[in-house]
């Protein structure tokens, strides 16, 4: 029997550059035009074929950690790639992934960070022209930059290139789970139910 | 669409909810009329949720940081000597202005300041404590080298034993040095072991203060500094403020009951040494006591030392003229009795300063009394209590 593997992967970027929008049109097929911060799951599932082996895609959404730093690390912690979204109308939420990059690996400390996979997504290309702030050539001038990232212009609204990003971030994910599995085969370490000592309070009298 | 679940994802829940309640108190606003009496009370407890993910995130955070100071290997100076510290002395706040006694920093000082007190306060005491009981051994040590020198001095020997004597060294022998031997055994296994086991925790804390006094100025560097576009503080720089910052916060916060504990600790080991001495001197003195019994003659009080040293000074007081007489030892007195009502028991016996006068006078020893010390001798051993005394030969 093969086991199906699981792939954590988190989506950051700037809050309304439509994370949730495309992890829904991902899973769901859905598109709602009503934005609402993310409150609902903390992730979405979704069963996909890579290379004819069964792998199992877990998306994380983000709930405000980015805020409180030592309550993030929890959630970035032993993930398989990181997808970083920007919104192709904004141009802070193009700036702003330098330091989501950071904070990622900063808060996940993943073994190798140089060589950990990171797609990066410009979102609302449907959106009239005439509104776009980041262009093409500008987006991939930083992937290149930041070690050949894979770059898609995508559209949760449209449908366009949602299904193209995510089998990319599922092929990266898998690389990366199966490097980190030849290291140790729990990426969250190992559970210690040993009693540790501890400084009791008090004195023992 | 699969629901997969391992470890790490449900351990996130609780996190994530915490981290959720603020926006769904934020999406029940919003649907909120703000004519509605409830949306002043949601607002409320959107800002107190905020405040509890803040509170957990930073206490969170803090614990990471004291575990990362408790755990480092690191020798301090580190993180001071990579950035440049050649200014940063002035850049302190001065002693000049003012500083508020109640402010955080002004505290840890002064639990900083507590805490030391109380470490030299117990080497002290245990310093003290370990002396006392050696000095007990010591005493009934000499006190034991003391006893079998007067055996001899009164020419004890196993056909003419004294009864009382005997009992005087086994009084010292089988029951003063095993209690001695137990109070230094009790002193050094528990109450010293105790203390040390106090002094001990008292590393933590001090790394803690070692770290947060070596990140201080470099904290009142950054707290001075002119940010501007071109004047951006390092990443060290503000790590190590927040490092400050985040040590101060934690040490104001534990040292309190940490201080209130240790002081607890360490009078419990000073009444407990109380303890200890009490009994020891309860013992010893019921040994004596005991012996005191065996020896009394009937009508005598006991007590207490007072007698004891009245009824000596009359036994042996011609013994000192003859010891003087025989010029052996010194005439210094050893033990002088304290207090203006005995001050005549300080001053030269009449009969030595005699002696002297006659000494310097003929340049030969001349017995001062016109009793000769053989009646002397005997007149002694017939006056004290025979059995206690011991017997005394006679020389001539």
């Amino acid at each position: 029997m093969v086991r199906t593997a699981l792939l954590k992967v988190i989506i950051l970027g700037d809050s309304g550059v439509g994370k949730t929008s495309l992890m829904n049109q991902y899973v769901n097929k859905r598109f709602s035009n009503q934005y609402k911060a993310t409150i609902g799951a903390d992730f979405l599932t979704k069963a996909v074929d890579v290379d004819n082996q069964q792998v199992t895609i877990q998306l994380w959404d983000t709930a405000g950690q980015e805020r409180f730093q030592s309550l993030g690390v929890a959630f970035y912690r032993g993930a398989d790639c990181c997808v970083l979204v920007f919104d192709v109308n904004s141009l802070k939420s193009f700036q702003a992934l330098e330091s989501w990059r950071d904070e990622f690996l900063i808060q996940a400390s993943p073994s190798d960070p140089e060589n950990f996979p990171f797609v990066v997504l410009g979102n609302k290309v449907d959106v009239d022209d005439s509104k776009r702030q980041v262009t093409q050539k500008r987006a991939m001038a930083w992937c290149q930059a930041k070690g050949n990232l894979p770059y898609f212009e995508t559209s949760a609204k449209e449908a366009i290139n949602v299904e193209q990003a995510f089998q990319s971030v599922a092929v990266k994910a898998l690389q990366q789970g199966e490097d980190d599995n030849l290291f140790n085969d729990n990426p969250y370490g190992n559970v210690d139910l040993e009693p540790h000592e501890t400084q009791a309070p008090g004195c023992n009298c | 669409m699969s629901h997969a679940w391992d470890l790490a994802s449900l351990l996130i829940k609780p996190v994530q909810r915490l981290l959720k309640y603020p926006l769904l108190l934020s999406a029940i606003i919003d649907e909120t009329p703000d004519s509605h009496s409830d949306k002043e009370n949601l607002r409320q407890a959107r800002a107190m949720m905020e405040e509890v993910v803040r509170n957990v995130n930073e206490v969170r955070r803090r614990v990471e940081i004291i575990k990362d100071v408790l755990t480092s290997k690191k020798k301090p100076g580190t993180v001071a000597a990579s950035v440049n510290l050649g200014k940063m002395k002035n850049l302190r706040i001065s002693k000049t202005q003012p500083v508020d006694e109640n402010s955080e920093a002004a505290q840890v000082e002064r639990m900083s300041q507590e805490l030391k007190r109380i470490e030299v306060f117990a080497q002290q005491f245990a310093k003290s404590m370990v002396d006392w009981a050696s000095s007990m051994v010591k005493v009934v040590r000499a006190l034991r080298t003391w006893s079998i020198g007067f055996g001899k001095v009164i020419v004890l020997s196993p056909e003419e034993g004294s009864e009382a004597f005997e009992a005087f060294v086994t009084v010292v022998d089988r029951q003063l040095m095993p209690l001695c031997g137990d109070l230094e055994a009790l002193i050094f296994e528990r109450l010293l072991k105790e203390i040390v086991h106090l002094l001990k925790t008292m590393n933590q804390p001090y790394k803690l203060l070692a770290s947060m006094t070596e990140k201080e100025p470099l904290h009142y560097r950054l707290f001075n500094m002119n940010v501007s576009a071109k004047n951006r503080p390092s990443q060290t720089l503000f790590a190590a403020s927040t490092t400050y910052l985040a040590l101060r916060a934690q040490l104001a916060a534990e040292l309190p009951p940490y201080l209130t504990l240790l002081r607890r600790g360490f009078s419990i080991s000073v009444r407990r040494l109380a303890y200890i001495q009490t009994l020891f001197w309860k013992d010893v003195k019921d040994r004596w006591g005991e012996l005191w019994e065996m020896l009394r003659v009937d009508g005598e009080p006991n007590a207490g030392h007072g007698e004891t040293v009245a009824v000596w000074q009359s036994r042996w007081m011609d013994v000192d003229d003859v010891l003087a007489s025989l010029n052996i030892n010194q005439r210094r007195k050893i033990y002088q009795e304290p207090g203006p009502t005995r001050s005549s028991g300080t001053s030269v016996h009449p009969n030595l300063a005699k002696m002297e006068y006659t000494i310097r006078q003929t340049g030969r020893l001349q017995p001062p009394s016109n009793r000769t010390s053989n009646e002397r001798m005997h007149g002694h051993v017939r006056a004290g209590k025979g059995e206690s005394a011991g017997r005394v030969e006679d020389r001539d």
